[in-house]
């Protein structure tokens, strides 16, 4: 229950420390890291390309091709370390935040790359005083991995394609996901190229060993956090389904059962990606939050029944084998600086509040926690909120066309929580209530770094 | 997703003006080493010249005349000069009874450091080419693709005024 103590100690006493490092040193740096890359690389483009190549449009082209093609190969790395899992970016960062840095770098990398190839065919063209056509013949038959490189080149457009909006509305995450993975393949084809025709790297072995440098490292992070390590710990903890229980209309809990738990150093708020070994769930792993940390084998989970995928989770099995991976997120209870702390929960949002409301409980904080329902058939866990002197909860049912008003707003929360200016405010549920419930905290004069919230996405 | 809808935009229009600004600045000095470096192409030839083996390059109103011809039967004919980005490129081919016997650069890209590493390997693999092929259909070395390409050229050329 809320009350109880966790049995991890780093989870209580430390936590305290107000001195807590600014939560925006990491985001900057991993920004100041991708800038001044894409500058080294730019550097070395620099080095490398003769001033004399500017005094024909064509040479002149073909410099700045070379220029997109370093600066997409670059960026592709990056990308692929921010999704990496690397423990050091998820503290730093937060899930949800580098998978939003990947999609928006992803824009970059495929048009640099469209541009490099535009530029070298373009820059050859205007050289040779050839066709399109014909150049891409002559670069194919001249240039060594130069089929290689097209294909990857195409393989980058089509992952490209793939997540854009207008297409990645339509496409079911298990395709996308499918076609993603073939951006492994597009690195590895368009790599050999780089190597054996990029000018930056033939004449020189410094520069060349650098490079192989910088994709061996990216590639072992990669194999290391997201293919090794999960094995690893999977294999270790070797964990079950334990049982399956309804909670509430829409709400199921799914319970895990495993060996040392602890080891994954699980905190309230934070989220696994599972992935159910059964028929129609192998496929793909799916965000969801744990509703109770881990202690001692077991695990708990609270899922929205709202995806084809989350109602079947209804109907596994007990014994059903799970993988997973993580944990991951940052909407934990040492973002918290005050002493007292909002709790807002739309829906399943509940499930991570709950585990945090008991680990912020357990470290003394005063914790208020609205939850928000349509109806009150839907309020799940609210049971396990029990009213203390450092917890309060308050159920707020149904839709806002029915009352009228959004319980929501200024006026409302003000009377609700009168004093949520002095307190940390954390917000989980779907995307228009965060939203909702930020602006809210705003306008109550609630610092924007008080104000906490994390999105579950992985597209 | 939340993902901010203009940072993709942002991060790319951030990642042109880096092309821009340094391709702006790099070629600003291009109008000089231009003139240096045409200066220095206007001293080679531009066409075939004819070189006595072993000797010092005709003059230049020896240009078109026929190959000299050694004591060995060797001929030695230089190959047209060869623009690539990167610098002129020109051979000059020993040819003894029709047969090519060795190949040497006269000029290569030398421009900047990188481009004299690559040409010092991909000149010796060409020549060597270019004698067991005993014509100008030779392979391009990897990495080398301009020089090859002028090289390749500049070799034909040669040929064809063998005759």
């Amino acid at each position: 229950m809320a009350t109880n103590t966790l049995q991890r100690p780093r989870a209580t006493a430390t936590r305290q420390t107000p001195a807590a490092e600014p939560p925006d040193a990491g985001h900057a740096l991993v920004r100041v890291l991708l800038v001044a890359g894409v500058l080294a690389i730019t550097g070395l483009w620099w080095i490398g390309t003769p001033a004399s190549a500017g005094s024909t449009p064509g040479t002149g082209l073909l410099a700045v091709g070379e220029l997109a093609g370093l600066q997409a190969s670059f960026l592709v790395l990056g990308q692929l370390l921010l999704v990496a899992r690397v423990p050091w970016f998820e503290r730093a960062v937060g899930f949800d935040r580098l998978v939003s840095w990947h999609r928006s770098l992803g824009t970059t990398v495929v048009l640099l790359v469209v541009g490099h190839v535009a530029a070298m065919i373009g820059g050859a063209m205007l050289i040779d005083h050839s066709t399109p056509w014909g150049e891409v013949g002559t670069l194919l038959t001249t240039t060594p991995k130069m089929l290689s490189a097209i294909i990857g080149a195409a393989v980058f457009l089509i992952v490209g394609l793939s997540s854009a909006r207008l297409l990645r509305r339509r496409l079911s995450y298990e395709v996308w996901f499918v076609i993603h993975l073939l951006t492994y393949g597009g690195i590895y084809l368009a790599f050999g190229h780089q190597i054996a025709a990029g000018v930056h790297f033939v004449g020189s072995p410094l520069a060349r060993a650098g490079w192989i440098g910088l994709y061996a490292a990216t590639g072992l992070a990669v194999v290391w956090w997201r293919f090794v390590k999960p094995l690893v710990d999977n294999a270790r903890a070797g964990l079950r389904v334990d049982a399956v229980r309804a909670e509430a209309t829409g709400t199921t809990s799914v319970w895990l059962r495993g060996r040392n738990l602890e080891r994954f150093g699980a905190r309230g708020g934070q989220f696994f990606l599972l992935r159910f070994v059964a028929s129609g769930h192998l496929v793909t792993a799916h965000p969801y939050s744990m509703s109770l940390t881990p202690r001692g084998d077991r695990v708990r989970f609270t899922i929205g029944t709202l995806g084809d995928h989350s109602r079947a989770v209804a109907r596994l099995k007990p014994g059903t084998r799970v993988l997973v991976e993580g944990p991951f997120g940052r909407f934990t209870s040492d973002r918290a600086r005050s002493a007292r702390v909002l709790l807002v929960a739309g829906g399943v949002g509940i499930g991570p509040v709950r585990a945090l409301a008991e680990e912020l409980v357990a470290a003394g904080r005063h914790v208020v926690v609205l939850h928000r329902a349509h109806s009150i058939d839907r309020l799940a866990l609210g049971r396990e909120f029990p009213e203390s002197s450092l917890l309060h909860y308050i159920p707020l049912t149904g839709r806002r066309a029915q009352l009228g008003y959004d319980p929501l707003a200024p006026t409302n929360l003000r009377a609700l929580v009168p004093d949520v200016a002095q307190r940390d405010v954390f917000v989980c549920g779907p995307p228009a209530m965060i939203d909702a419930v930020a602006q809210t905290a705003r306008t109550l004069g609630v610092p924007r770094r008080a104000i906490h919230h994390e999105e579950l996405s992985l597209s | 997703m939340s993902t901010t809808p203009w940072r993709g935009t942002l991060l790319f229009a951030g990642s042109l003006a880096t092309i821009a600004v340094a391709a702006v600045t790099r070629f600003a000095g291009a109008t000089d080493a231009a003139q240096t470096g045409s200066a220095s192409v206007a001293g080679g030839s531009s066409s075939g010249a004819v070189v006595a083996p072993g000797g010092t390059k005709a003059a230049p109103g020896a240009v078109g005349k026929a190959p000299a011809a050694a004591a060995n039967g060797a001929v030695v004919i230089v190959g047209s000069t060869v623009q690539t980005r990167y610098g002129p490129v020109q051979v000059s081919v020993t040819f003894t009874a029709k047969k090519i016997t060795a190949v040497q650069a006269l000029q290569v890209p030398s421009g900047h450091q990188e481009s004299v590493m690559i040409n010092n390997y991909a000149a010796p693999i060409l020549a060597q080419e270019a004698v067991a092929a005993n014509s100008a259909k030779i392979d391009t070395v990897s990495g080398a693709t301009f020089t090859s390409q002028a090289y390749k050229t500049s070799l034909q050329s040669a040929i064809t005024q063998l005759g």
